[in-house]
């Protein structure tokens, strides 16, 4: 059960504070919520089966200007006579801000803005419309998880660093065996994106109290629908998928999950000039993968990997996960990496031109 | 199975990933399938719709018989106790 008394709204600017509009924010706090609960189990504060906790979401005023000015949030979540609590920033906001934008622009029929400011407000809404009567109770019970003990160092002492510094994440080991595969793959869909689920574990070190998770392998989406720009899972993928967890019988779960952008299609006949580099060969979440990832993989240590055809080197890999609450890319660790292995960085020094991001764009579309 | 209309059992509903699992009760006999899973959405807090706006199409598939139960079927008629269901949505990446 999660309660917020307070409604959210953005104010939109140009980045010469010149305004644009205001949008009433339908947050979904859920990877707030699992965020606060996840960070307190890390921090061995909260037990892993505790899932179904009473949570309490209150906005933090900015310390100058004051109510209805929000700086962030913070989650309080309840548990036996114990309370734990994360606070969050206002970058929360910042895809729905995005969106927000989006819709703006589109019905003012102007450009949507590169670039934007948003300032966050909140108003008590005791008079919100309680939701019905459910139904039936549904009560959420611990999911079939188990954090086996496990060495950090044994599995950090087999695996190269990669991608971003990796900071205050949940350490996460990629075996190069796994990536071939979704590289293998990636050339065999040809100008067709496809992609697999991760699975393997969450493990806990006893020794350095720490939370890591170690992919073991990928299972090939079967039974999707796929052209250039899109990957549909079915669930005949998601059956099929289980079934081969069930059969391999390692108490494996899903971590995550990897898809390619097959850039090289995407680019064909583009006229930037040599030298340009590409954004899309950097690795990106679109709107869709975010919101796949929201659905399915919706734990705090679940894993979006992109596989990107940059070129005939080969491809490049992208990993992103949650990171307070929001999806971002982060780093991992491969297992047994070959000398020759890539990894996607973004380069904001080499954007294409504007006109090259609209062509690129309307070909995602 | 079926007391004053209630269905008298546990039930275990989980989304695809087996991340997010819940138990539930009070669920009435004559509800169809389409509605447990329009209420387990709600609760479990899984998006309802698209990027687009559009409302996704989750499928409720009953563990025991390997097989996607239909939205119009009745709950009374198909579950049994220790019945497990698992929504598994069509869902598009880009």
């Amino acid at each position: 059960m999660l309660n917020s008394a307070y409604a959210y709204q953005l104010e939109l600017f140009t980045d010469d504070w010149v305004a644009l509009g205001r949008a009433i924010l339908k947050v979904d706090w859920e990877p707030a919520r699992e965020w606060t609960r996840f960070t307190a189990v890390r921090a061995g504060r909260l037990p892993a089966a505790n899932v179904d906790l009473q949570t309490r979401v209150d906005p933090i005023w900015h310390p100058r200007a004051g109510e209805p000015y929000v700086e962030g949030f913070r989650v309080a979540m309840a548990f036996d006579h114990d309370m734990v609590e994360h606070v969050f920033g206002i970058d929360y906001f910042a895809r729905l801000a995005r969106r927000a934008l989006e819709t703006l622009a589109e019905r003012q029929g102007v450009a949507t803005p590169g670039t934007a400011r948003y300032i966050t407000t909140a108003y008590p809404a005791p008079d919100a419309a309680p939701a019905g009567k459910p139904m039936f109770v549904a009560r959420e019970i611990a999911p079939d998880l188990t954090l086996e003990d496990a060495s950090l160092a044994e599995i950090a002492g087999r695996a190269t660093p990669d991608g971003e510094p990796a900071g205050d994440d949940v350490p996460v080991f990629l075996p190069q065996r796994v990536l071939d595969e979704a590289a293998r793959l990636t050339g065999v869909a040809g100008d067709k994106e496809t992609g697999g689920i991760l699975i393997g574990h969450v493990r806990r070190d006893p020794a350095r109290r720490e939370i890591f998770t170690e992919v073991t392998a990928q299972i090939p989406a079967r039974h999707t629908e796929a052209d250039p720009t899109t990957l549909t899972f079915t669930a005949e993928t998601w059956t099929d998928v289980r079934g081969a967890i069930a059969l391999r019988g390692r108490g494996e779960v899903m971590l995550g999950w990897w898809h390619s952008h097959p850039v090289q299609a995407w680019c064909k006949g583009c006229e930037a000039g040599s030298g340009h580099v590409c954004q899309a060969g950097a690795g990106f979440l679109s709107a869709d993968d975010h919101a796949l990832h929201r659905t399915v993989f919706p734990r705090a240590y679940s894993l979006a990997l992109v596989v990107t055809d940059i070129g005939p080197d080969g491809p490049a890999f992208s990993l992103f996960g949650w990171r307070e609450g929001v999806i971002a890319r982060r780093g991992f660790a491969t297992i047994d990496k070959t000398p020759d292995a890539r990894v996607a960085r973004p380069s904001p020094e080499a954007l294409p031109d504007r006109a090259r991001q609209e062509r690129c764009r309307a070909h995602r579309r | 199975m079926n007391t004053q209309g209630l269905l008298d059992l546990a039930l275990e509903a989980s989304d695809v990933s087996g991340q997010k699992t819940v138990s539930v009760s009070g669920l009435p006999a004559d509800a169809t399938v389409g509605e447990l899973v329009q209420g387990l959405l709600g609760q479990m807090n899984l998006p309802q719709n698209d990027v687009g706006g559009n409302p996704m199409t989750y499928h409720a598939r009953l563990e025991r018989e390997g097989r996607h139960l239909h939205a119009s079927e009745r709950v009374g008629d198909v579950f049994q106790p220790g019945d497990r269901v698992v929504l598994q949505p069509n869902i598009n990446a880009g």
